[in-house]
C-alpha cells in the first residue's frame, strides 16, 4: 500500500488546564473516503486545523501527505472549515478563481476551472452574482467548490453537509463522488449518519477528544452483536438454544402459542444465516426472517454512551 | 511572497471598487476648487444689498456717508477692473466688464413712519430692523440693515452717532460710517488749527520696515518672502493630508481584517497563505489604496492650484511650488509609508483579536486619542518648530511621522531628523513584529476580546 495521505501520532491539544484533543493517532490511507464521525465539542476542528498546521500541538506528529507540515503540500490539500464565509462584495467565480491562485493555480487556469464547475454543479447563471446576494445553500455551494478548485489529492470538508436542503445535498454527494473517481481521499465530518454510510469507505469515532474507532464501516458494525429479527409460532425457549443463537428479547407480537416477533442476539463467531438454517433443521416455522445490521447510527450512540460512562467511573 | 501579493491585490480591488471611495476621490478637488472659487461668488452674487436709513436733523451730515460709501465702492470697482483685466489680458474679443453690485443703499425714510418725534421715528422703524416687517424699495419687498440716528450738529458727533442694527458679524457698513465721520471730524480740527493736512499724513506715514533675514539662507538670499512665509505654514497642510490619509486606509484594514474574521473566510484563507503571509499581504494591499488615494489628492490639488494660479492668485503659485519641490514631498511620502506601517500593524493586531467592529472600536479609543495629539500641536509646532514641545514629540515614535512633518519648513537639525527616523523604523518593525504575533494567534480566537495582558500573553505564546 502506498502512503497514507495523513497519520496522527499520539497527538495532544491542551488550552491551559483544557485538553481539546487527548492521544489521538489515526491514519488515513490513500484514495479512501474517510468518515470524521464527531459529536460536538469533542475537538473536531481542533484536530484538523492541527492536521492542516493550522494549529500547533501541544505534543506528538502529524504526517501530511508525507510532510510534517502542511504548509509545504499546501498546494495539495482542500480545505473546507465548518464555519464558512466568502468574500460578501466578490463575484461567485471570482471567490472560486481566488482561492484557486492561493493555492498555486495561474489566473487564467483558477478562471476557466471556477467557471467550469459552477457550470457542472449547476451554478452558471449565478458565476457573475456577488455572494452577499446568494442565497445560504448557494454560498456553500460555492465554498465547497472554492475548496477544490486546484483539483487537491487529499480534501477535508468539514461539515460539509450542514444547512442544506436534500436536493444540494444530493448535489454534494455527487461532488464528493466525483473527487473520489478522480483518486482524490476525502476525509469529511458530519453528524449525519446516513451520508456516512453511504459515503464512506472507512470512519473514525472521536468523542472527548480520544479516538474509539477506527477503521471499514464493515468493521464499525462488528463492535455491536449482531441481530436478526424474525417472526415465529415457536416458543422462546426453543429459539434459545439453536446454535449460534446467545439471547432472545420478544419484541412484539401475539401472546406464546401463536406468531410473536423476536430480535434474536447472535453469538460471537456465528453467522446470520447459520441461524436460519438451524431453524429449518429443528423444524421451526419462520414467518419472516430479517438480517439486521446495525446501522452506523447506533454503533456511534453505542460507543460515544460507553466511552462517556468509561470517563464517569474513571 | 507570490501569495502575500495576491492577497494584497485582493485587498486592493476589494477598497477600490467600492463607490465610497471614488466619491472621496473625486469630492476632494471639488471641494477644493470650491474653496477658492465659492467666497469670490459669494462676494459678488450672494451678499445682498444692505438698505440702510439715515435720521439727520442738521440735514449737513448725511452727505459725508453718503460720499464715504460712494468712495468705498470707486475703490472695490477699481480693484476688480483691475483683476478682470488681468483676466482677460492677450484675448482678442473678451466680454464686456460688468461693474461690481453696490453693496449699501441709503434708503429715504417715507413720511407716513416719520414720528412727530425722534423717539417715536425710532419705535416705528424697529420692527423693520428686527426684521419683523419688510422695506419696500421699488415695489420689492427687503429688508432694513440699519438705521443711523445722527447728531443735529456736527460738534456732538464724537459722542451722538447711533448705529441701529441687529446683524452684529457684518460690520461693514458701521466701519464705512465710523471711519468717514472719524475723518471728518479731523479735517476739520486741522483746518481750524491750519495743519497742512498733506504734510502731516507724510508725517504719520512714517514707519520703520524691519528687513526679515534667515541667517539659514546663503548670502544675497537671506530676504524673508511671502513664499518662505507661506512655506512655513505649509506642513500643517501636509500634516493633515498625513493624519486623513493614515486614519482612513487604516480603518479600512481593520474593517477587513473583522469581515474575513466574522465572515469565518479566515480559516480557509490560513490553510491556504500563513499569518504572516496574510498580514503582510493585507498592509501591501491596503498600502496601495493609500498611495492611490494620496496620488488622486496630490494630482487633484495641483491641477486646482495650477488653474487656479493663472487668474492672478499669487498664493495658488506659491503654493504650488512648494508641492512639486522635494523639501516637502519627499519627506511627506517617507512619513507616510512608516506612519502607516506603524498605525495600521497596531490596528490589524487589535483588529484580529476582535470577533466584532464593536469590540475593536473600544480598543480604537485610546489610540485615536492619542492619534489627537499631533493634531492639537500642529500649530504651536509650526510657529516654534525646534522648540522643546516640537523637540520632545518629534522623538516620541507613534508621533514623529506627524510632528517631524510639520516641523520641515524650520528646517530641523539633520541629526534629529536622522535620529527620529532610525527610531521610528525600528518602532515600526517592532509593532509589525509585536502585532504579527497577536494576528497569528488572535485571527482565528472567536468570542470575547482579550484583556490587555491577554494580548500580551498572546505575543509570548507565538
Amino acid at each position: 500500500m502506498s502512503e497514507p495521505v495523513l497519520r496522527l501520532e499520539h497527538l495532544h491539544k491542551r488550552y491551559g488546564d483544557f485538553i481539546a484533543v487527548h492521544d489521538l493517532s489515526l491514519t488515513v490511507p490513500r484514495g479512501s473516503v474517510y468518515g470524521f464521525l464527531v459529536p460536538n465539542g469533542a475537538g473536531k476542528s481542533t484536530t484538523i486545523r492541527m492536521a492542516l498546521s493550522i494549529y500547533e500541538p501541544t505534543a506528538g506528529k502529524v504526517e501530511i501527505l508525507g510532510r510534517s507540515s502542511a504548509l509545504e503540500v499546501r498546494n495539495r490539500i482542500g480545505y473546507l472549515p465548518e464555519e464558512k464565509g466568502l468574500y460578501k462584495k466578490m463575484r461567485a467565480v471570482e471567490v472560486i478563481a481566488y482561492f484557486g491562485m492561493l493555492k498555486g493555480m495561474s489566473r487564467a487556469d483558477a478562471n476557466r476551472k471556477a467557471a467550469e464547475l459552477l457550470e457542472r454543479y449547476g451554478l452558471a447563471e449565478k458565476s457573475k452574482v456577488r455572494c452577499e446576494a446568494l442565497s445560504k445553500g448557494m454560498q456553500q455551494k460555492v465554498q465547497v467548490l472554492a475548496s477544490i478548485v486546484h483539483a487537491p489529492e487529499f480534501v477535508i470538508l468539514d461539515e460539509p453537509f450542514s444547512g442544506l436542503d436534500p436536493v444540494n445535498q444530493e448535489v454534494l454527494e455527487q461532488v464528493i463522488a466525483d473527487l473520489a473517481k478522480a483518486g482524490a481521499t476525502i476525509v469529511f465530518s458530519t453528524h449525519v449518519m446516513e451520508h456516512a454510510e453511504r459515503l464512506c469507505d472507512r470512519i473514525v469515532l472521536i468523542a472527548r477528544g480520544r479516538r474509539l474507532f477506527d477503521g471499514t464501516l464493515a468493521e464499525s458494525k462488528r463492535i455491536l452483536p449482531r441481530r436478526v429479527l424474525l417472526e415465529t409460532g415457536a416458543a422462546p425457549e426453543q429459539l434459545a438454544r439453536l446454535p449460534g443463537v446467545a439471547r432472545v428479547e420478544r419484541t412484539g407480537g401475539e401472546s406464546p402459542g401463536q406468531s410473536a416477533r423476536y430480535e434474536v442476539l447472535v453469538s460471537e463467531g456465528a453467522r446470520a444465516d447459520e441461524i436460519l438454517s438451524a431453524c429449518f433443521r429443528s423444524g421451526i416455522e419462520l414467518h419472516s426472517f430479517d438480517k439486521n445490521d446495525p446501522s452506523l447510527r447506533d454503533v456511534f450512540l453505542k460507543l460515544v454512551s460507553r466511552a462517556e460512562a468509561e470517563e464517569v467511573v474513571a | 511572497m507570490r501569495y502575500a501579493f495576491l492577497v494584497a491585490l485582493r485587498e486592493f480591488a476589494e477598497h477600490t471598487k467600492t463607490k465610497g471611495f471614488w466619491i472621496g476621490i473625486l469630492l476632494f478637488p471639488v471641494l477644493l476648487a470650491a474653496g477658492f472659487q465659492v467666497p469670490r461668488l459669494l462676494e459678488k452674487y450672494a451678499k445682498p444689498t444692505r438698505n440702510f436709513v439715515v435720521i439727520d436733523p442738521s440735514g449737513s451730515l448725511a452727505g459725508v456717508i453718503d460720499a464715504a460709501i460712494e468712495t468705498d465702492y470707486q475703490k472695490k470697482n477699481g480693484v476688480a477692473l483691475l483683476q478682470w483685466t488681468e483676466q482677460h489680458k492677450g484675448e482678442a474679443e473678451s466680454p464686456a466688464y460688468e461693474p461690481i453690485k453696490r453693496l449699501y443703499r441709503r434708503v429715504e425714510l417715507p413720511a407716513d413712519l416719520a414720528g412727530t418725534s425722534l423717539e417715536e421715528t425710532k419705535a416705528n422703524l424697529r420692527p423693520f430692523l428686527k426684521g419683523e416687517r419688510d422695506w419696500e424699495v421699488d415695489g420689492q419687498p427687503e429688508e432694513l440693515f440699519a438705521l443711523i440716528v445722527l447728531p443735529d450738529h456736527e460738534n456732538k458727533l464724537k459722542k451722538g452717532v447711533e448705529f441701529w442694527c441687529t446683524n452684529l458679524a457684518d460690520t461693514g457698513l458701521s466701519d464705512i460710517v465710523e471711519s468717514a465721520f472719524t475723518e471728518h471730524l479731523k479735517s476739520r480740527e486741522y483746518e481750524s488749527k491750519g495743519i497742512d493736512r498733506k504734510e502731516l499724513e507724510r508725517i504719520v506715514r512714517i514707519q520703520v520696515e524691519l528687513e526679515r533675514l534667515d541667517p539659514k539662507k546663503a548670502p544675497g538670499e537671506e530676504e524673508v518672502s511671502q513664499a518662505e512665509k507661506i512655506r512655513q505654514w505649509a506642513p500643517i497642510g501636509f500634516v493633515y493630508m498625513l493624519f486623513v490619509a493614515i486614519m482612513t486606509v487604516a480603518q479600512m484594514l481593520l474593517g477587513s481584517t473583522i469581515e474575513e474574521k466574522s465572515n469565518r473566510i479566515v480559516e480557509v484563507l490560513l490553510s491556504s497563505v500563513t499569518p504572516w503571509e496574510l498580514m503582510l499581504g493585507k498592509l501591501l494591499g491596503v498600502a496601495f489604496v493609500g498611495v492611490a488615494m494620496l496620488l488622486a489628492w496630490l494630482v487633484s490639488i495641483m491641477a486646482v492650484l495650477s488653474y487656479f494660479s493663472g487668474a492672478g492668485q499669487e498664493t495658488a503659485g506659491i503654493l504650488m511650488g512648494l508641492l512639486v519641490a522635494p523639501g516637502l514631498i519627499v519627506p511627506f511620502a517617507a512619513y507616510f509609508v512608516l506612519g502607516y506601517l506603524m498605525y495600521s500593524s497596531i490596528l490589524l493586531g487589535i483588529g484580529s483579536t476582535c470577533t466584532t467592529l464593536k469590540d475593536a472600536q473600544n480598543f480604537m479609543g485610546p489610540v485615536m486619542t492619542l492619534l489627537m495629539v499631533p493634531l492639537f500641536t500642529m500649530f504651536f509646532i509650526v510657529q516654534d518648530p525646534n522648540g522643546t514641545l516640537a523637540t520632545v514629540l518629534s522623538w516620541i515614535p507613534i508621533f514623529t511621522p506627524f510632528v517631524m512633518m510639520n516641523r520641515m519648513a524650520g528646517d530641523p537639525p539633520t541629526a534629529q531628523i536622522a535620529g527620529t527616523f532610525v527610531v521610528l523604523t525600528i518602532s515600526v518593525a517592532f509593532s509589525i513584529w509585536f502585532s504579527g504575533r497577536i494576528f497569528q494567534n488572535g485571527i482565528l480566537r472567536t468570542g470575547q476580546p482579550p484583556k490587555f495582558l491577554e494580548l500580551l500573553k498572546l505575543v509570548r505564546k507565538a
